[in-house]
């Protein structure tokens, strides 16, 4: 199993984040996950320059759905990054597992919009996002609240409490 | 374990922890202390050393991060990280941004001061940068 790191980040690759956690975990590259990302040249140029020694690949999810069986029968290490639970599900909705070495879904900042509820510091979720942590909670993932290695953190089954 | 001070002229100070606990979260190894213009630099010296004494405790040093070498919260640390009488030891780094914050979660579990600075001051070296476009084709090698 090649994926050492499976995080839900709304800044995709947030470059200080990131790096904090490559000293944590193995990491050989990152394999970050965004439809508009991904559609925006300028955009994914950028962040893959906002992580200077670590390898980037920036793909749509169709894109990622393609590559992800390459990615995980390799040797090496990667970090699998998606914007949204949304995107991770509709990847395991395709047949490909989010297992990871690190045993779990983290999940870093979610910035609050018009439909959301607030669950955790910088953490809001809307009713699309709750039903896919549900669906990847079902699937077997245990998934964690965490911004950065060292801090607090709670797990979805938690924030679900905050939702009712 | 290593805690930081965070002394500035001005809200400098906690507008920087405000802004780091945004991104990072709770940082309790934190602590900020500010020199304003109505308290003026007697009553920062006694507040600088209500904090200090504070972030003292249980700590193997204490780095504190300066907005500006040579302004008043500058020479004050630099009065007790030079006086061998203070324990734990106190070290000053001038200049402090964003990304120095940060990176002070990443040395706060050493316990050596003079080793905890030296990393903190290398690391933040690098976040200086001019921004670059990476290149856009992308291969398969995985």
């Amino acid at each position: 199993m090649s994926i050492s790191f499976v995080r839900i980040d709304d800044r995709v690759i947030h470059g200080q984040l990131v790096t904090r956690w490559a000293k944590e975990l193995p990491c050989d590259g990152i394999i970050a996950i965004d439809d508009a990302v991904a559609a925006d040249p300028l955009l994914s140029s950028v962040m893959k320059g906002a992580v200077q020694d670590i390898k980037v690949w920036l793909f749509d999810t169709a894109t990622a759905i393609e590559k992800l069986p390459k990615i995980i029968a390799s040797e090496k290490h990667y970090f699998v990054i998606g914007k949204s639970p949304v995107t991770l599900k509709r990847i395991e909705e395709a047949g490909i597992s989010l297992q990871n070495s690190n045993k779990k879904i983290n999940v870093g900042p979610m910035s609050a919009r018009a439909t959301t509820t607030t669950i955790g510091p910088n953490q809001s979720v809307n009713p699309e996002e709750s039903a896919a942590f549900d669906y990847l909670m079902l699937r077997g993932h245990q998934i964690e609240f965490r911004l950065v290695p060292d801090a607090s953190s709670y797990s979805w089954q938690d924030a679900r409490q905050k939702l009712k | 374990m290593i805690n930081v001070i965070l002394a500035t002229h001005g809200s400098l100070a906690e507008a920087l922890l405000a802004s780091s606990r945004m991104v990072y979260g709770e940082l309790p190894h934190v602590f900020p202390v500010m020199l304003t213009e109505n308290k003026g630099i007697n009553s920062f010296g006694d507040e600088f050393a209500a904090v200090l004494k504070q972030a003292s405790k249980d700590a193997d040093g204490v780095v504190v991060l300066c907005d500006l070498q040579s302004g008043t919260p500058w020479n004050i640390a630099c009065h007790y990280a030079f006086n061998p009488d203070t324990q734990p030891p106190v070290t000053v780094l001038g200049g402090v941004n964003f990304p120095m914050v940060l990176l002070s979660d990443e040395i706060k579990d050493l316990a050596d001061i003079e080793q905890a600075t030296a990393q903190l001051l290398a690391n933040t070296q690098d976040t200086l940068v001019q921004a670059t476009l990476a290149e856009t084709t992308q291969s398969d090698d995985f």
